[in-house]
């Protein structure tokens, strides 16, 4: 080959494998749902009525990940506290699409709650304790969007405080940095 | 697939690659030592290799306090560019090492061929091939600007986005890959082995003073790159190592220095300003075969 053809051919190579490690994300995905759709048919097989009915709508989101009692003006730590993780993080099947903060037991002058911060398992390989989030009738506070940090507190200002809450649930979706793209924030009430 | 999908963080990776560095010099001494019994048992244990042998890894000192100087602005460099110019951001997971390190290798074959292009580039890379042994301590005979050429070749990986200490981890995998194929004790792999990877009968060849061996087998871990570019040869006649002119020195400092000792007075004694351009910018066989011409022309 000539030199002028030989750099060119590695022009070449190094689109395709740059590539290849840009779409890393959906080659991964392309290879996931056929096993999803395996254990789905699993699923099926066995007789139960429950699993069936959860398989075809989903009414509730299981994550995992950390939980703790803080002071919501410290919430800044339960992040680092996450973000350390390397065990949970080690078990991530592919860099994840959505990060979920869900608040519960919020005290009465909300300075307090239950925050557990997590992904869905069905982004993990294995995974110790989960926690079942009811969606079935939940109402949106914020729909998708990009919020900055003032926004997304302000939103908490318009839960109807009269009804007691059973949680509220941020869903912050992900780029393949791992950094927030959008937003969407739930309530739900008892 | 939990490693190709797995997210690193890059202490991680660090880690990982101050752990490769650490303990493939260990696993390199211990095989060095075997390859000491087999010359001493063949009787070629001499005087001459032993001197050789202290000398590859006295400039192997040298180097390493060289990078003690540079490698923070080595790294800094990697991290400025990656910083400002990136135009993607590649997540830090095993499948991006691995096509990294497919890249790396591209770029070491790239580079090593510039190198043995250009007087420039050989007065630094000619000290790693001015040995007139091959064995492992080999590998670890480098030349003072060893460092800096890798620069340009692997500096576009991370503005098409690879973390620079993924590319350093490549760029260590690849440099590791090759230590051990610096040996005379391993003959041919198999087939398949010797059809897709650089091995130590290739690797011989590239360190050939034979005429159909000059200028081949610049591959670092796919000898595919020269099968595809045109600069692979086969081992089978015996190689002779080392460089023309031979070097004839087991002085640390000499051997160390001698690339850009060459050059200088190459280029003090040059004729003219068109023969010190074709010094700087030709293949140093060219600059030997000058000196052949003129050298039969008197006689
Ligand atoms: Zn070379």
């Amino acid at each position: 080959m000539s030199l002028f053809n030989s750099i060119l051919t590695s022009f070449i190579i190094v689109a395709t494998f740059w590539g290849l490690a840009l779409f890393q994300g959906k080659i991964a995905h392309a290879i996931q749902p056929q096993k999803i759709i395996q254990e789905v048919q699993k699923e099926v097989k066995e007789p139960s009525i429950v699993n069936l009915t959860k398989a075809v709508k989903p009414e509730s989101i299981d994550i995992t990940g950390i939980r703790q009692q803080v002071e919501l003006a410290d919430i800044q730590l339960l992040w680092q506290k996450f973000n350390n993780s390397t065990k949970l993080h080690k078990h991530l099947k592919y860099q994840p699409k959505k990060v979920y903060v869900l608040y519960q037991k919020i005290s009465k002058d909300y300075q307090q709650a239950e925050v557990t911060i997590g992904y869905d398992i069905n982004e993990m390989t294995q995974f110790n304790k989960h926690y079942s989030i009811d969606i079935s009738h939940n109402s949106v506070l914020l729909p998708e969007n990009k919020y900055d940090k003032t926004q997304l507190s302000d939103a908490w200002e318009k839960i109807n405080h009269q009804k007691i809450k059973e949680y509220v649930l941020e869903v912050h979706a992900l780029n393949q940095q791992g950094e927030t793209t959008t937003t969407q924030v739930f309530v739900s009430y008892q | 697939m939990d490693f190709l999908t797995g997210i690193f963080s890059p202490d991680e990776i660090w880690g990982i690659e101050v752990w490769m560095n650490d303990w493939f010099f260990v696993l390199a001494i211990g095989f060095f030592i075997v390859e000491c019994l087999r010359y001493a048992v063949k009787k070629e244990f001499t005087k001459n290799f032993l001197g050789d042998s202290i000398a590859n890894f006295a400039t192997l000192g040298l180097f390493i306090i060289i990078l003690a100087i540079v490698g923070a602005a080595y790294a800094g460099v990697f991290l400025y560019i990656y910083d400002n110019f990136r135009v993607t951001e590649l997540p830090l997971t095993g499948w991006t090492i691995l096509c990294c390190i497919v890249l790396a290798d591209l770029a070491y074959y790239w580079e090593h061929r510039f190198l043995h292009m250009n007087g420039f580039g050989w007065a630094t890379h000619t000290v790693h091939h001015s040995s007139p042994h091959f064995n492992i301590s080999v590998a670890y005979r480098h030349g003072p600007m060893d460092w800096f050429f890798p620069l340009f070749f692997h500096l576009p990986l991370a503005i098409l986005g690879f973390h620079p200490f993924i590319i350093f981890l490549a760029e260590i995998i690849v440099q590791l890959f090759q230590t051990l194929l610096h040996t005379e004790t391993v003959k041919k792999l198999p087939r398949p082995i010797e059809t897709l990877f650089n091995t130590p009968s290739h690797h011989r060849v590239h360190h050939g003073t034979n005429k159909q061996y000059l200028d081949k087998n610049y591959a670092g871990i796919f000898i595919i790159w020269d099968k595809m570019f045109g600069t692979f040869a086969e081992e089978k006649e015996p190689v002779s190592y080392g460089v023309h002119p031979q070097l004839n020195s087991v002085n640390p400092l000499k051997v160390f220095f001698s690339g850009y000792a060459k050059l200088t007075s190459r280029l003090w004694h040059a004729p003219n300003w068109g023969y010190r351009w074709n010094l700087l910018t030709k293949s140093p066989t060219w600059a030997w075969q000058q000196e052949q011409n003129l050298k039969s022309s008197i006689k």
